[in-house]
């Protein structure tokens, strides 16, 4: 049941740096994700944690003992690889049963532990199948179940789900958590798809340009986070440029435009340039909070299935992005209709404007 | 106002996008395949089946027929077992590792693939003489013989065998490896159960060119085999001799042992697999680091260096020299004597060859469209791309006797009779070089050029000959070295004209004074020629990896 | 007129029939999404409107037009596949002029043509780089010009957003839509992703094993699907399995095994038969009391995971099913429910859709993997 510790992890390639100084401390048992861009080094970490690319500089201890040196078959890792890579020349169960029997586990043990797995992931029925003729959300069940056969307590997941149907990688999403939590397995799973990150995550790790940002749980990034990277990373977000009104730090108001917002607490001299970040779900429409009520007009309107979202218009030149839930019978508000909003301060979040523009520092 | 060359595109480009016209163009591309390579080079020999009579009483003539092909057939294998064992591990050194020295190392491999055989026979004759190595170590030298005949045979089909194996080791996907080592295999088991059994079309693909070279070669054999006789020799002897019969028995006898062969492996290789329960991982261990890996990869790299290299060069540092002296280098320039011979010699051959890369390029081309894309089902493809390579399994020197039958009626001038068989030889490695090249363009990107407006014939001269000319280029300029290099059929069909490898196999054959070292010049100006033509090749590829 | 009109179309692969019977109507300038999971045949579906495979039967017809013996490349159709297929070996420009090059306009005529598009897409700064040196999404909006300029009226567009990064798909999204309707262009655009059609398609056809289970505008198809496969492929919800106990006209009332009665909408069901209930996750009302008037099922919430702009609620019903709430953001920072709460799932016999229990199991009807 492994922790895992990294500490100032370094790979370069060539003139680019993939992975700078990368800390990371993985309790036993915790299920987490690294989140980012692609080519942001998160899977380059990965392959540095498993020991396939080994770091320029920096430690990996796993329960406290330091794996440096430790060739990839020795350290213990089970690594889900985004292209799936079942053995195209082994059937189901041969490929399950891989890591025990190039181990040279005795016989029976081979048995017992590959009908658990395939019985575990309900494939006990396709073990004689070569792996072309399962679907994709099963060859990467059964890829998952070869990872854990080999009795290792760490799984690290590259993209697992990317190559899949969406339908199936928002199911098979939840199903590898399961299973991860009742095999009291430690797993760090990488994606570019914060919405998976989000549904199955102890932590989240945000990753930028080899770079670890920010790390939290899924609701402190989502509704707190520290970095406006991670505010535009994760989920969908209004982004304004403003200035500081009046700094406190517990309360803050700054203003957009005409617009004076009340918002969270923030430090900063007044009339600084400030980035606001309001997310769309948490703008009320004829909502009843008290601490920001604003006038605005509909422009456009779009059916989103569960949602509906509108683009409302306040003031000449402010355009907020709202999410609202939908009802069947319900018709919303019309385009052109006046609307009231109301947004509560804790939801306006303000952050120091970024030195190199706003477009730069979220698109990079 | 339109140029002509652009109207003359256009038209073409508007008559492809007209059904019947392109099913016509695939449609003589297969009638020349049929009624021009394939057909004379398999039917003819059946129309001599009547001389069989001659050989099946002769009891004598009959066994010695047999055990020349039963000879054929077993050098063959041997050789390719061989070749097998010696190169995987090369392959395995040139794809791993990295470095300078293995830099080295893969170019020194492709160089005796250039070298003609006849070139590579002398070469070896000399190696392992009294005048060689093992003249100066005091040891005996092997004279001509089987042993020598398989060292021969090693040194020129071992240099295929890398090559295609490391052709296909550097297309597999490292994923498969990189997960069994995941899953606790050292990197030794991980080889042998996951990445060997992945590209076992790649070994079976090498074994049997070995093979089909080894039973086709004849020139280079000719000059080392002493007493030995295998198929090829036999059948020259019997050329010589003007009997019909033996030739004809043995003709079908190689062709019939060599198609079986080649498709009893094709089918083994579907239903072969190791059986893997457990590891010895002890064992397996110790394979994978350490001592035994070092010393094992300096072993093969000896092996490479003194039963293929040094062979190879040894005649170009023997004679290369005396080339350049005076006397010799007027009297091959003003043509005198026995040179007229081998520049009228040179003459033929460059010409036949540049003959046949022209017509076989434009004609193979369809062909290798039609199994590349698919364009009639998978199934005819499948059989197009079997029955092309039929002329590699059947040995040069059978090929050329068949031909022989097939245009005896036709009273075909004997020019015409060389080119068409090499024509049949040189096809199927230009159409396998293609279908390789347009394997390689996604279909997609034609596809999507044909959604944009281009018709069929635009589509394939602004998209897939674009991105396919290196490999087409490689194509042409094999398939040139191979005619060039082509003895064994010219042999069976020419009996007045003779190509440069015929010249010098009889002059090794029929010495006169002066006669050693005419071939040994004679075959350092060929071999100077495939240097050059070597390097150009690198170039070529080295330019279609950065494009 | 309508611009794309497929006539009972069949299509075979060896002893597959990937498209089957196919009937479908596009009209000039709309933006169709054809949508379904992997194998359903929605990219042989493409590949026979642009002419590239022909079909086994029936007829196509585009602007008026039987098709069916008119090669690719004079139709009025451009296909853009998955990863886009630029022409690695030619520049953006020459990529981009391809089309009206091959189709023999004048010179002048591309030139100007060529600069125009670059600019619309803000990559004429551009013209000159290769393939290799765009990223994802210039490479993108570079084979949507292409094919613009090629001056076809109908896009076909392959899993167009497939190739990109999660966070750019969303911000792309929009910008397809957007290009497609400026220039007036009949757009049929293929995908697994039901979030992606419903967010910018003016109508869907769902597809599966070559047949077109349902086709609508987006709440059509999503508030009513017509078929189990359809609601469990479109959106999220929740399958719960029961016997039908009576019935009333456009309602029935379901037993639940072990739950209790609730109330659903049907059509052509029969007393006694087995059916699934399927309602929307977000239609599951998480209260302590429950209203009148609405289904009741209680339990437990057994697990409350964020997801972002809603919460997923895990109750674990009292006859050991478990069902998923989608609880929006606000509502859900605002309620008092955590792991352990008592709770009624409620919902309106309006979003409660009950179909004929499938004769092959639920499972493999669904494609549950």
């Amino acid at each position: 049941m492994p922790t895992v510790d990294i500490r100032g992890l370094q790979k370069k390639f060539g003139e680019f740096e993939a992975v700078r100084d990368a800390t990371m401390s993985i309790g036993d048992g915790e299920y987490v994700s690294i989140i980012g861009p692609s080519g942001c080094g998160k899977t380059t970490l990965l392959r540095m944690i498993a020991g396939i690319l080994h770091q320029d500089s920096g430690d990996i201890k796993f329960d406290g003992e330091l794996v440096n040196d430790k060739p990839i078959e020795e350290r213990g890792v089970g690594y889900v690889f985004q292209d799936i890579a079942l053995f195209p020349n082994m059937n189901i169960w041969e490929n399950v049963s891989y890591g025990p029997r190039a181990r040279g586990e005795p016989v029976d043990h081979i048995r017992t532990v590959t009908l658990e797995m395939l019985e575990m992931m309900k494939l006990s029925d396709r073990y004689r199948d070569p792996p072309s003729n399962l679907s994709g959300g099963m060859q990467q069940k059964a890829a998952v179940a070869r990872a854990i056969a080999h009795g290792s307590k760490l799984m690290l997941l590259d993209e697992p789900l990317s190559m899949l149907d969406a339908k199936v990688r928002s199911e098979l999403r939840f199903e590898l958590r399961r299973i991860v939590k009742d095999l009291g397995l430690t797993a760090v799973h990488v994606t570019h798809d914060q919405e998976e990150a989000m549904a199955i995550s102890d932590r989240i790790f945000v990753m930028r340009k080899g770079v670890l940002v920010e790390n939290g749980s899924p609701s402190d990034l989502y509704f707190r986070p520290t970095h406006l990277f991670t505010a535009y990373f994760l989920g969908e977000s209004n982004i304004f440029t403003g200035r500081m009104e009046e700094s406190d730090e517990d309360r803050c108001v700054v203003r957009i435009g005409h617009s004076r917002l009340r918002a969270v607490g923030m430090s900063a001299a007044r009339e600084s340039k400030v980035a606001i970040v309001i997310r769309p779900e948490l703008v009320e429409i004829d909502g009843s909070g008290d601490d920001n009520r604003i006038e605005g007009r509909v422009r456009a309107k779009y059916f989103e299935g569960a949602f509906v979202r509108y683009v409302i218009q306040i003031g000449d030149h402010l355009f907020l992005r709202v999410k609202t839930s939908v009802d069947e019978r319900e018709l919303g508000h019309h385009v052109g209709e006046q609307v009231g909003l109301s947004i509560d301060r804790d939801h306006v979040r303000v952050y120091e404007f970024p030195a190199g523009g706003l477009n730069k520092e979220i698109r990079g | 106002m339109l140029s002509t060359r652009r109207r003359l595109l256009g038209f073409l480009g508007s008559l492809s996008s007209i059904r019947w016209v392109s099913l016509s163009v695939y449609g003589i591309s297969v009638g020349y395949f049929l009624l021009l390579i394939l057909g004379p080079a398999t039917l003819g020999i059946l129309s001599g089946l009547g001389s069989i009579n001659q050989v099946i009483g002769d009891q004598a003539l009959m066994s010695r027929a047999l055990s020349a092909v039963f000879a054929s057939f077993v050098l063959a294998t041997s050789v390719s077992v061989l070749d097998i064992l010696a190169g995987l591990p090369l392959a395995w050194l040139i794809v791993r590792k990295k470095g300078i020295l293995l830099s080295i190392l893969d170019a020194l491999v492709d160089l005796p693939l250039v070298i003609p055989t006849v070139t590579l026979g002398f070469s070896v004759l000399l190696f392992w003489s009294s005048e060689g190595p093992l003249g100066f170590l005091g040891l005996p030298p092997l004279a001509p013989g089987w042993i020598l005949v398989v060292l021969l045979h090693f040194s020129f089909s071992y240099p295929v065998v890398v090559r295609v194996l490391v052709g296909k080791m550097l297309e597999l996907n490292l994923v498969y490896e990189t997960a069994a080592r995941t899953l606790g295999a050292t990197p030794f088991t991980a080889a042998r159960t996951v990445t060997i059994p992945l590209f076992s079309s790649g070994i079976v693909a090498s074994f049997l060119l070995a093979f089909a070279r080894s039973m086709s070669e004849t020139g280079a054999t000719i000059m080392v085999a002493g007493a030995f006789e295998n198929g090829p020799i036999f059948i020259r002897s019997a050329l010589n001799a003007g009997l019909e019969g033996p030739l004809v028995v043995t003709s079908i006898a190689l062709t019939v042992i060599s198609l079986v062969a080649f498709y009893a492996i094709k089918v083994l290789e579907v239903h072969f697999r190791l059986p893997f329960r457990r590891a010895n991982v002890d064992l397996e261990k110790r394979l994978s680091r350490g001592l035994v890996p070092e010393v094992g990869s300096i072993a093969i790299v000896a092996v490479l260096l003194f039963f293929v290299i040094f062979p190879a060069l040894s005649l170009s540092l023997r004679y290369a020299p005396a080339a350049f002296s005076q006397q010799i280098s007027t009297q091959m320039l003003s043509g005198s004597g026995i040179w007229q011979d081998f520049w009228s010699g040179v003459i033929l051959s460059y010409s036949i060859g540049l003959l046949v890369t022209g017509i076989n390029v434009v004609f193979s081309m369809p062909m290798a469209i039609l199994i590349s894309r698919g364009r009639f089902g998978k199934t005819v493809s499948t059989i197009f791309d079997s029955l092309s390579s039929v002329p590699i399994v059947i040995p040069s020197v059978a090929l050329g006797v068949s031909m022989v039958f097939f245009w005896k009626n036709l009273a075909i001038p004997e020019f015409w009779l060389i080119v068409l068989a090499h024509l049949s030889i040189t096809y199927p490695y230009l159409v396998a070089t293609l279908v390789s090249a347009l394997n390689d363009i996604p279909i997609h990107l034609e596809e999507t050029a044909r959604t944009l407006g281009a018709d069929p014939f635009t589509t394939f001269s602004t998209i897939t000959l674009p991105l396919a000319r290196y490999s087409l280029l490689s194509g042409a300029i094999l398939t040139f070295t191979r005619s060039v290099d082509e003895t064994g059929a010219t042999l069976a069909v020419s009996s007045t004209m003779q190509t440069v490898p015929v010249l010098l196999v009889n002059w090794v054959k029929n010495p006169f004074p002066g006669s050693e070292l005419a071939v040994g010049i004679g075959t350092s100006v060929l071999l100077l020629t495939s240097v050059v033509i070597l390097l150009v090749l690198k170039t070529l590829s080295r330019e279609k990896r950065v494009a | 007129m309508p611009s794309i009109e497929l006539h009972e179309v069949t299509k075979r692969f060896a002893d597959v029939v990937a498209i089957n019977n196919v009937s479908a109507v596009i009209d000039d300038g709309e933006y169709v999404c054809v949508l379904g999971p992997t194998g359903s045949g929605k990219s042989t579906l493409l590949r026979l409107i642009s002419g590239l495979v022909n079909p086994d039967g029936g007829e196509i017809k585009i602007d008026g037009t039987g098709v069916n013996e008119i090669p690719p490349e004079h139709r009025n159709t451009a296909l853009m596949p998955q990863n886009y297929a630029l022409f690695p070996h030619m520049t953006a420009w020459e990529n981009v002029a391809y089309g009206p090059t091959s189709r023999g306009v004048d010179p002048g005529e591309i030139t100007a043509r060529v600069s125009t598009l670059l600019k619309t897409v803000r990559l004429q700064d551009w013209a000159n780089a290769y393939p290799s040196q765009l990223s994802g999404g210039m490479q993108q909006r570079i084979a949507l010009v292409r094919s613009l300029a090629s001056g076809a009226k109908i896009l076909l567009l392959d899993e167009p957003l497939g190739a990109l990064d999660a966070r750019l798909r969303l911000d792309l999204r929009r910008y397809l839509k957007h290009f497609a309707k400026e220039f007036g262009l009949t757009v049929v655009h293929v995908t697994h992703d039901q979030s992606e059609a419903i967010s910018i398609a003016d109508r869907i056809m769902l597809l599966r094993h070559g047949r077109i289970e349902q086709e609508g505008t987006p709440r059509a198809v999503y508030f009513t699907p017509g078929t189990l496969f359809a609601a469990s492929f479109v959106g999220d919800r929740v399958l719960m399995e029961g016997v039908v106990r009576a019935v009333h006209g456009e309602t029935v009332t379901v037993e639940v095994e072990k739950a209790g009665e609730i109330r659903a909408r049907a059509r052509g069901l029969r007393e006694g038969e087995l059916t699934v209930v399927a309602v929307r996750c977000e239609s599951l009302q998480l209260a302590h009391h429950a209203a009148d008037g609405l289904n009741r099922l209680s339990g437990r919430v057994a697990e409350i995971r964020p997801l972002g702009s809603y919460f997923r609620y895990t109750v674990e019903l009292h006859n050991g099913n478990r069902v998923y709430s989608h609880v929006p953001a606000l509502n859900a920072l605002g309620n008092n429910l955590h792991v352990g709460s008592d709770v009624h799932v409620c919902f309106a016999t309006q979003d409660a859709l009950s179909y004929k229990y499938p004769e092959r199991g639920l499972a493999k009807e669904v494609e549950a993997f």
